[in-house]
């Protein structure tokens, strides 16, 4: 089943020590100012690039923005399971839609990469449908469109030069573990309850604080 | 209708991502199309999806744009397959009332549901069943109390019609009562007119007197 992508035990260490002030004064814990001032230049670029490609359909501009997200939009599938081959296909579809439909996009409402998010998810959800069917239909649960792959170049881990997110960072471990384990692996919180051994009422309270402080982050960031 | 008890974060999120079956999707559809506040941390997710997109490490081997770039023109002119909906949380509809609730999401009506007894004052109609998994409309008389039983799984209840407390709470329309293994409760409907509640279940329920338990197997529940 899912290949080993989650490399969680290398969260920074002092992740661990941010546990204690979750409930004190609610604010955002000590992260280094750089790296979230660099999130959001990076974020406001991409948005930039969205809103320039929506205006004047620039070869140059879309060449941009498939630099900065395809390969990443590819390990997120992969990551969620698909086979190199489909996550390979998708991924043309979703850039393609970003050329087509970059006119939808409302800056004032997301930012390009939760746009570009929302254009992943809603296929990755489709092809999960598909396959749904395909297996009732079938009576098997392999199937042909959508299979784990071993994938070892995957790795993630917490050291300066690659983060999953800063804002990861800003979440204590036992709450930071659960969210990519949703994202990045597709599981539901009870699958992922069952994974850790935790109880389910622990896990939907970590969840519950890690939106709390998601929130605050998020109104930051915005 | 502004409802006041919600489904956990942790619903929202398995929600937001795509992470539900079919079942509990329903219960959440038609929750988020009535909460506000349960479409902003529907949103919030999303964002957050954003931002977890942006930092995951590139795949290795990513076909070259100047390939894409090629078909750009062509794909222009077909229909793309790609949702656009930009959030799920537009994608919802509000069940505004069960009638509504009954066409929208079961696409039948009312008189084609197929209701069965379970005790006084007490009917069930199963909708859907898919391993353990199994969704429910339940339909309680006015006073009527409802077996104290726990769960083997979760348990998702949405209000449609009517009103039911359970301990010191009250479930009004609209409103979610969030169970699992770890919550028993004993709902009872108020005096005012009949309830109509959406459930899902996984697994079976387990009541704590013999009498339920005894039907139980007749009924499926």
């Amino acid at each position: 089943m899912a290949a080993k992508l989650l490399h969680i035990d290398n969260l920074s260490a002092d992740s661990k020590l941010k546990e204690g002030n979750e409930n004190s004064s609610g604010n955002i814990v000590a992260l280094t100012p750089s790296a979230l001032d660099a999130n959001s230049a990076a974020r406001a670029e991409e948005t930039a690039l969205l809103v320039s490609l929506k205006q004047h359909q620039n070869e140059q501009v879309f060449e941009a923005l498939y630099r900065r997200f395809a390969a990443k939009l590819k390990s997120y599938l992969i990551s969620l399971g698909s086979s190199a081959d489909t996550a390979e296909a998708v991924v043309q579809e979703v850039m393609v839609t970003v050329w087509t439909k970059a006119h939808l996009f409302n800056e004032e409402k997301a930012s390009a990469r939760t746009w570009i998010f929302t254009l992943i998810r809603n296929r990755y959800i489709d092809l999960k449908r598909a396959e749904a069917r395909q297996s009732n239909a079938y009576g098997q649960y392999a199937l042909s469109g959508i299979e784990t792959e071993t994938s070892s170049d995957i790795q993630f881990n917490h050291t300066a030069g690659q983060q999953i997110s800063v804002m990861l960072e800003a979440l204590p471990r036992e709450q930071a573990e659960i969210l990519l384990l949703a994202y990045v692996e597709g599981k539901s919180h009870r699958e992922i309850a069952e994974q850790l051994g935790v109880p389910i009422g622990t896990t939907k309270s970590r969840l519950r604080l890690a939106f709390q402080r998601l929130r605050k982050l998020m109104e930051t960031a915005q | 209708m502004t409802p006041n008890h919600h489904p956990s974060e942790a619903w929202l999120l398995d929600f937001a991502l795509g992470n539900l079956s079919p079942a509990f999707e329903t219960v959440l559809n038609a929750h988020v199309g009535t909460c506000e506040e349960c479409q902003n941390n529907v949103r919030l997710a999303e964002s957050f999806g954003g931002e977890i997109l942006a930092g995951l490490p590139g795949h290795s081997s990513t076909g070259d744009v100047k390939t894409i770039s090629a078909h750009l023109t062509l794909e222009k002119e077909q229909e793309n397959r790609v949702s656009m909906a930009t959030s799920r949380a537009i994608e919802t509809v509000a069940a505004e009332s069960f009638e509504h609730f009954v066409e929208t999401y079961l696409n039948s009506s009312i008189g084609a549901l197929r209701w069965r007894t379970l005790g006084r004052g007490l009917n069930i109609c199963r909708l859907s069943s898919d391993h353990d998994v199994r969704l429910w409309m339940l339909k309680a008389q006015a006073g009527t109390v409802l077996p104290d039983h726990s769960h083997s799984g979760s348990e998702l209840t949405m209000v449609l019609k009517g009103a039911y407390f359970c301990g010191s709470e009250i479930f009004r329309a609209g409103d979610i009562e969030d169970a699992d293994e770890s919550t028993i409760h004993r709902p009872v409907v108020t005096g005012q007119g009949e309830c109509i509640c959406l459930a899902v279940t996984e697994g079976n329920l387990k009541f704590q007197s013999w009498l339920p338990r005894l039907v139980q197997p007749l009924i499926g529940i």
